[in-house]
């Protein structure tokens, strides 16, 4: 015997709305009382049959025959539906077992997508505020071979062939001090220097590193290359290039999903390969770590410092940074963030390198004359 | 204290409510034809009902009652005189206007999208989601429906003529999509395939059609909106609303040919 549960009762003879009594399971019937248990009706639960009803489909509907009419047994409100559910035995009412099946399996499809709209929902915040970090990621776990593959297909794209020098007294003045800061790296790395005036180094993905001749005859000690170097050579080892170049194929993705615009995407991509930028906290990573590398190479750091003050100073109001600089951020704060930085880690083994700065030079005005040669002829 | 009105006008119909001193009504946004001198008119966020959250929670419930059809803001008039005083309610387009006391229907009924006109305050619209699949797919009123709660008389309108049935428990009635009005809470509403691919393609009455079971009271239109618009634009464009205009064209064909082959063949 449990405790009154409301409901409404629905037959031939009873108001459109239903009647409001009360009903109580007992063992095997159901009470329903009308009014103030004026008048008592006992329901044998082996005739009721249960039906899933109502909008929402949740709805617990009683219905059995009785003098051959119809009657319905409805809870009033979701409570005495679930004291009602509680209260019936599964086993005895015809179709409850259904009801409860279908009932879960519809809430259940609903749950469903709303976690999974959720899930979905995190998933985009998170990569939305994880984003360098997972491209890093991504980056971290491309396979040596494929960065190798990538570096030559931009190598080619650049036209190394006809711009780059490959051998000559520069590239072994560079590569003397490159070799020296890679040793025992896990890349091979190759060195070029370019026919090009302007103030300017990069790095290809794959351990490729472009000198362009308008630095190396800015650059006056071997330390100052090697500064210069290092900071490059950062941008190998941690594979920035490769971060850049998947973080905005991502962004390229979500661009050609959104806007179904192919050219945009393919754009985004081209723009980010061929300019090599990177962002200020990359930049900023690759000097503290060129630092750290120099040191361990016991070569003295200051040259940093120093090619950055007379970048800057040379620079000074004028309209025209090099591209080394313009292209990375902020050189004042550059400086001060290297100098504290060296201030902080003394490094009393460290030694000046000395290079053969005639012969590069020498070399250098060969380039420029071949160089403005070509352009005569042409 | 229940609505004092009367329903005027045949297919292009409105409602005339007589509002007690201090009665107030909630009346869909444009739908004023006319009200006397001294009855206040204000716009209210929503229903007018408060909410736990403040105005954020008010907001959300605006927002989410401006998916069913309604605009985020609604009509509030009040009586504020010592007079009975009169507002009359016009039926935004063709059909009609079907007064439902909530009391007589357990407090709850559910309507088709954009189906109320106006009710008593404390009513609250809000948004019944359809949550099977197949029925708001295929059950012609999509998957937002309106929930209206509370109690009073609510008037709620739909186009073409209304008809309003009382299903006892067991009683089923199959329903063109898109007839369906409004149903009580305990209407279990549902739809089930033609039953013969002979039937569904010729038959002229779709794929599908909607079942309601009782108990409960349903409410069905004989013309649903679309099913005007579309007659009506094809009337419009085609300058012939029936079949007569393709025998019309047929003549007009027999009759340059016969020119053509007279005027060829001039007589000897």
């Amino acid at each position: 015997m449990t405790s009154p549960i409301e409901a409404r009762l629905f037959g031939p003879g009873l108001p459109e709305q239903g009647e409001i009594v009360s009903c109580q399971v007992q063992s095997n019937t159901i009470v329903i009382s009308h009014g103030a248990a004026v008048r008592q009706q006992a329901v044998r639960l082996e005739d009721v049959e249960a039906i899933v009803g109502g909008f929402d489909h949740d709805q617990l509907q009683l219905q059995w025959e009785q003098d051959g009419q119809t009657f319905m047994l409805i809870p009033l409100d979701k409570i005495a539906q679930k004291l009602l559910i509680e209260a019936l035995p599964a086993q005895d009412v015809k179709g409850l077992k259904r009801w409860k099946a279908s009932t879960w399996t519809q809430s259940f499809v609903w749950r469903s997508v709303a976690a999974s709209v959720a899930v979905v929902c995190v998933l985009v915040v998170i990569g939305i505020w994880q984003y360098d970090r997972i491209a890093g990621w991504i980056a971290q776990q491309i396979p040596m071979k494929t960065e190798l593959a990538i570096g030559e297909s931009v190598l080619e794209s650049l036209n190394a062939d006809a711009r780059y020098l490959s051998k000559g007294p520069a590239v072994e003045a560079v590569q003397k001090i490159g070799d020296r800061l890679t040793q025992g790296s896990r890349y091979k790395y190759r060195w070029y220097v370019a026919k090009d005036k302007t103030v300017n180094a990069f790095a290809i993905p794959g351990g490729i590193i472009v000198v362009n001749s308008g630095l190396l005859e800015k650059t006056d000690t071997a330390n100052e290359l090697a500064a210069v170097l290092a900071h490059e050579i950062q941008h190998v080892e941690e594979r920035h290039s490769l971060r850049n170049m998947i973080a905005s194929a991502g962004l390229a993705g979500v661009v050609l999903l959104v806007l179904g615009d192919a050219n945009t995407a393919i754009l985004i991509v081209a723009h980010q390969v061929s300019a090599q930028y990177f962002n200020r906290q990359v930049e900023a990573e690759a000097d503290m770590k060129g630092i750290d590398l120099l040191h361990k190479k016991n070569i003295d750091a200051k040259g940093m410092v120093s090619f950055f003050k007379k970048m800057k100073a040379e620079y000074a109001g004028k309209g025209d940074v090099p591209v080394w600089l313009s292209s990375h951020p902020d050189t004042q704060n550059r400086i001060r963030l290297a100098e504290a930085y060296i201030a902080k880690r003394p490094c009393p083994k460290c030694i000046n390198l000395d290079w053969d700065k005639a012969a590069v030079t020498q070399e250098l005005a060969r380039i420029s004359e071949t160089a403005s040669s070509d352009a005569k002829r042409e | 204290m229940g609505l004092n009105y009367k329903i005027n006008g045949s297919d292009m119909q409105y409602a005339q409510i007589l509002l007690e001193p201090q009665q107030e009504a909630i009346v869909e946004q444009g739908a004023m034809m006319y009200i006397s001198q001294h009855v206040n008119m204000r716009a209210i966020l929503g229903d007018g009902s408060s909410s736990r959250l403040g105005v954020v929670g008010r907001f959300w419930r605006a927002l989410k009652r401006s998916l069913t059809g309604e605009s985020m803001f609604s009509s509030l008039y009040e009586n504020k005189s010592n007079t009975a005083q009169m507002i009359t309610i016009a039926a935004p387009g063709p059909g009609q206007i079907v007064p439902i006391n909530l009391d007589e229907q357990g407090g709850t009924v559910i309507c088709q999208k954009g189906a109320f006109l106006a009710g008593e305050k404390g009513q609250k619209i809000q948004l019944a989601f359809q949550k099977r699949v197949r029925v708001g797919l295929l059950g012609g009123e999509g998957f937002i429906m309106q929930k209206i709660t509370g109690s009073g008389i609510v008037f709620i309108h739909a186009c073409g003529a209304l008809k309003t049935l009382t299903l006892g428990p067991s009683d089923v009635l199959k329903v063109d999509t898109g007839c369906l009005v409004g149903m009580s809470s305990t209407v279990r509403y549902d739809i089930k395939y033609t039953g013969s691919l002979k039937t569904s393609l010729f038959g002229g009455e779709g794929l599908f059609y909607a079942t309601v079971s009782g108990p409960g009271t349903v409410w069905i239109q004989s013309m649903p909106m679309n099913r005007l618009s579309k007659l009506l634009l094809s009337a419009a464009l085609t300058g012939k609303g029936s079949k007569a205009g393709r025998w019309y064209l047929f003549g007009v064909i027999i009759f340059v040919l016969y020119t053509f082959i007279t005027a060829s063949n001039p007589p000897q």
